[in-house]
């Protein structure tokens, strides 16, 4: 394991408006800065935008502290959400923050 | 109540009233099934049940009425004829689309197995109706005529950024997007995250995000636009349709946050421009702004330009001229101007105690203010009557059908407005008498044919302003009602006795009797002797009356009276022995002081002489046990129930009150002389008379001392 990551944060259930506050503030007790931080989503069963953007603002987190960010194991559904809102499904920060496409059919 | 459910609410409730105009349509077209604006209304309403139940992921709704719609579209490219059996196919397809709804309105979660199987057979039926497309079944008379709002095929173009505070209205874009891709053949969505903050000014609830979107498909603007119906006010959002040109893409490019070659890319990679067209926009873009190029010409003057510009605000931000609001928060509304109203009388009494003439002017002015207040407030609830008498159009469509009798409904006055209170009690009772008039009032067609008359029964709803009462009639042109039978029936059922003797009121008044029904045959409609009782319990607690007037052999009407407000009324405060009054300003005809020449008129008779009118009294001391000194003075209020006049005699009149209506506890709930209970300014409670029951008792005693009076006689003279 890397000196500067934790184990996992393992989130699972609803990643939605409803404890999006209190998902922010796991990542930052768990992550401080220039702390790397991997998001362990094999149980995220339903995620609506903002649980999205938290993911996304955790990306854009490790490039601002120069930290790595992983979300490892993401669940069908969170990957079917980022199709629909036309993220890249490898969910790195550098794909999530670059101007891709996403097509659906 | 979450933003979300709020939201919920108002798809059901807006569902609620585009299901009541496409069951208006679809009766219309009964009428006339060619008529291309009915079809297109139709068509529209079905259309926006499904995409605004494809923004909540209502899947069983969206399906269903998928297939109603695409049933719908052959009607309107004229590949399928209206039928009859298409029309009641469609109203069963409505009535169904109506259950979902409504499953989603009492959160029932997934369908039953009833439900579910109606839905496929319903499904299968409209099935066929889709099965040959090269069978096309045209209009006759129909030659060219134009499809109203073609779709279009080709590629829309949506640019949308959430506002901050679009997850917390209860929206999530995820679901929006969801709903366009279930419209689009192909969807090509690009994020925009240029607005995501630093991470410790990263707020979670808030939205940072906005999309750029290619659409293809054969989708209308107005599909689109009613996508984001819900969070019109909670983002921008730009549509360029299939006919847009360079310059419209200048103007999204100016008018969204991004820098312009940042948002230049991002349309180029979602496909929206080419590399050569997006050089072309920031070429265009980086030109001076119109009006600075003709002020700089001097083709017109700074002002102008400005005032055109000032036009062009106001125009945007002009809104829709109704909002919606939620009943709960009208009756909190209407709760603290009840208070408003008692604390302004309150104000009012020390006013007047004081003296003080400029308190007592200040507090006129805010009294007057307060009035004002309290009649905006009350017109606030007020709904027109034809929300309920809309449904009937259907009742009486099917009933006709179910009973094999031709009907005809006419309506009138359903502009009459009600408080919402009553409209959302009424439509039981309403709904009872129409299905009893069509069952027992109207004809077979051979009945009507052999006593001559149109073999179309006649039923009606006619709803009007009556001495500031509401008054909701139903009529029919059928057999009437026969006092023989009714008497009949009402004797085997021992109701009365065979010797008794009944107005003609009192025997229609047996029709409201619990279990009375005089039906030979019991049918699904009507006849199991429950339903009058229960029609007038409910208009009864609604402070209404009902009354009969019937002529045999030419129909019936039943005559519902109700209050135009169960709230705050203009009351008429009177004093009797120690207690106090109140009597509805309404049924207040006239005062007069009883002299002694009315009382000894009087004596022992319950009438007084009302320049030359023989008016029944009754004299509230006696009849409420009042205690308390009597006054020297009495007087009599003269008041009105549908031109029935009665005097009530009381101690004092103590003026205007404006009466904020409380409930009565349990304890009264027999006590049927009196409505509800009010607070008077001085802290004191009165009781809010029921002059409609009053006004009963009051003939009623009139009519048992006529009839002890002739028995009297008739002893005497044997």
């Amino acid at each position: 394991m890397n000196p500067r990551q934790h184990p996992p944060l393992v989130l699972e259930g609803n990643i939605t408006i409803d404890g999006i506050d209190e998902i922010k503030r796991l990542v930052d007790d768990r992550a401080p800065q220039a702390i790397d931080l991997v998001i362990d989503a094999s149980a995220v069963s339903r995620l609506d935008t903002a649980g999205f953007q938290l993911l996304l603002a955790c990306a854009h987190r490790s490039m601002e502290f120069d930290c790595a960010f992983e979300c490892i194991n993401p669940s069908e559904t969170l990957l079917a959400g980022m199709r629909q809102l036309g993220f890249a499904a490898d969910f790195s920060a550098r794909s999530m923050t670059a101007c891709g496409s996403q097509e659906q059919s | 109540m979450d933003h979300r459910e709020e939201l919920l609410d108002t798809y059901i409730e807006e569902a609620g009233e585009l299901l009541v105009e496409m069951e208006d349509g679809l009766l219309a077209l009964e009428e006339n099934g060619s008529d291309d604006d009915l079809l297109n209304a139709v068509f529209r309403t079905a259309h926006t049940i499904k995409g605004s139940a494809g923004i909540f992921g209502f899947k069983d709704i969206v399906d269903f009425t998928h297939r109603v719609e695409s049933v719908l579209a052959r009607m309107r490219e004229h590949r399928i004829a209206f039928s009859p059996q298409l029309g009641s196919l469609l109203l069963k397809c409505h009535d169904h689309m109506a259950a979902l709804v409504e499953l989603i309105a009492k959160k029932a979660g997934s369908l039953t197995d009833e439900l579910a199987e109606r839905g496929r057979t319903l499904g299968d039926r409209l099935g066929e109706y889709l099965l040959d497309p090269a069978l096309p079944t045209p209009v006759a008379g129909a030659t060219e005529v134009q499809a109203i709002d073609p779709p279009a095929t080709n590629i829309w173009h949506i640019s949308v950024r959430f506002g901050r505070d679009v997850f917390r209205t209860g929206n999530d874009p995820l679901l929006i997007l969801r709903h366009l891709e279930s419209m689009a053949e192909h969807m090509t969505v690009v994020p925009v995250t240029d607005a995501l903050p630093n991470w410790e000014d990263f707020d979670p609830e808030s939205c940072y995000l906005g999309f750029e979107i290619n659409l293809i498909g054969p989708m209308e603007r107005a599909a689109i636009e009613q996508a984001f119906e819900f969070v019109e006010d909670h983002c921008e959002l730009e549509i360029l349709g299939p006919d847009a040109q360079l310059k419209d893409y200048v103007a999204l490019i100016e008018q969204m946050p991004e820098t312009p070659r940042r948002l230049g890319e991002i349309l180029l990679a979602c496909g929206a421009i080419s590399q050569s067209d997006l050089q072309h926009c920031l070429d265009l873009q980086a030109r001076p702004a119109l009006g600075e190029v003709v002020v700089s010409t001097g083709v017109a003057p700074q002002q102008v330009v400005d005032a055109a510009l000032q036009k062009q605000q106001t125009a945007k931000g002009r809104k829709a001229l109704s909002i919606r609001v939620q009943a709960e928060k009208l009756d909190r509304l209407i709760n603290l101007v009840g208070e408003l109203v008692s604390a302004s009388a309150t104000a009012s009494l020390f006013a007047t105690q004081s003296g003080a003439a400029d308190v007592q002017e200040a507090n006129l002015a805010v009294a007057n203010l307060v009035d004002d207040i309290r009649d905006s407030a009350l017109q606030l609830r007020m709904v027109q009557v034809g929300d309920v008498f809309n449904r009937f159009p259907r009742v009486v469509r099917d009933l006709s059908g179910e009973l094999g009798k031709q009907l005809e409904l006419s309506i009138q006055g359903a502009d009459t407005e009600l408080d919402k209170t009553v409209i959302d009690q009424i439509g039981d009772p309403l709904m009872h008498l129409v299905r009893n008039a069509i069952d027992h009032g109207i004809e077979s067609e051979r009945e009507r044919a052999a006593s001559g008359k149109n073999p179309i029964g006649q039923v009606g709803l006619n709803a009007y302003h009556d001495s500031g009462s509401i008054v909701i009639e139903v009529s029919d042109d059928g057999r009437g009602i026969d006092p023989a039978r009714i008497r009949q029936v009402a004797i085997g059922k021992g109701l009365v006795g065979a010797d008794d003797v009944l107005s003609q009121s009192d025997i229609h008044d047996l029709l409201f009797h619990p279990g009375f029904s005089s039906a030979e045959k019991i049918t699904d409609v009507s006849g199991r002797g429950v339903g009058m009782d229960v029609v007038k319990q409910n208009i009864e607690s609604l402070r209404g009356t009902v009354v009969v007037e019937s002529e045999p052999g030419h129909g019936s009407t039943f005559r519902i009276r109700l209050p135009l407000t169960l709230a705050i009324i203009d009351g008429f405060l009177i004093g009797v022995g120690s207690s106090k009054y109140v009597v509805p300003l309404d049924n207040v005809v006239e005062c007069v002081e009883l002299t002694a020449q009315h009382r000894r008129e009087s004596r022992h008779r319950n009438f007084v002489n009302l320049r030359g009118e023989a008016l029944p009294i009754l004299r509230l001391r006696d009849y409420f046990r009042a205690t308390g000194p009597s006054s020297i003075r009495e007087n009599v209020v003269v008041v009105t129930v549908e031109n029935r006049k009665v005097g009530l005699i009381v101690d004092a009149l103590l003026g205007e009150h404006q009466t904020v209506l409380k409930p009565l506890g349990g304890l009264f709930k027999r006590v049927q002389e009196l409505a509800s209970s009010t607070v008077l300014g001085s802290g004191e409670v009165a009781l809010v008379l029921n002059v409609p029951a009053l006004v009963a008792q009051a003939r009623k005693s009139e009519n048992e001392a006529l009839a002890n009076g002739c028995q009297a006689v008739a002893k005497e003279s044997r």
